[in-house]
């Protein structure tokens, strides 16, 4: 799982959000370490939703006309546990590190 | 530097326009509309000219990405190969006398007889593709 795929499945655990909004998340959630372009992030979404991932969804009541032109994007089941394997698989990875770098420090 | 943000929307309209045809009918909108957002939250030259430039780099890398996945790519070389193969019947057809000795101009004609159905099915296509 790459980066941003990660990132945008981790956006949406908190709920049916937007493109810039997913951007945004994004962005606070690495403190700007990983800042997502339009078109690697509408990319990663359309995969997302070739792969079953996200779907497409009624956003709620438009805030403003703004808000009312974009689309919304929720996490299907699939995508939440593709989530939940991949965190698992980097809990293992710092895990296996941890226990190399106390082995070499003693 | 309203001009210049208007200039930066301009330009990435632009970069957007370089996107695989589907892809692009079913993000551009959206595409457009995050950056002009984040272009109303700059205010000097230096704060729009960094996300954009950043946003333009994006656009192409994404740009690649996409047609490589597309269909556009696979037809963009066979168009290649086609051109190249009626160059080269332009070359030889070239090679025969022709009024006022001119080389090139059989070359050009052939070229432009030959390859205009091929155009024309392209921007058909691509036109389909756009609906």
């Amino acid at each position: 799982m790459t980066p941003a795929v990660f990132h945008v499945l981790l956006a949406l655990t908190g709920g049916e959000r937007h493109g810039y909004a997913i951007m945004q998340e994004v962005r606070d959630h690495t403190d700007g370490a990983l800042q997502l372009g339009a078109g690697t992030l509408y990319g990663t979404i359309d995969r997302l939703i070739r792969d079953g991932y996200v779907r497409e969804v009624d956003g709620p009541a438009a805030e403003s006309s703004r808000d009312a032109r974009r689309r919304f994007y929720r996490i299907t089941s699939e995508g939440r546990r593709a989530l939940d394997a991949e965190v698992e698989r980097l809990e293992r990875i710092v895990k296996t590190a941890r226990t190399i770098r106390r082995a070499a420090k003693a | 530097m309203t001009r210049l943000r208007r200039a930066a929307i301009t330009l990435h309209a632009g970069f957007v326009s370089v996107l695989p045809g589907e892809f692009r009918c079913r993000y551009r909108a959206e595409m457009q509309l995050d950056f002009a957002d984040d272009m109303n939250m700059c205010v000097t030259a230096v704060e729009i000219g960094v996300p954009a430039a950043r946003a333009y780099g994006d656009l192409v890398v994404s740009a690649v990405r996409e047609w490589r996945s597309s269909e556009g790519l696979r037809l963009l070389i066979y168009a290649g190969l086609a051109h190249a193969g009626i160059w080269l019947i332009g070359v030889a057809v070239a090679a025969w006398e022709w009024p006022g000795g001119s080389r090139l101009y059989p070359v050009v004609v052939t070229f432009a007889v030959l390859s205009a159905p091929g155009i024309a099915v392209a921007v058909w296509r691509q036109r389909l593709a756009a609906r």
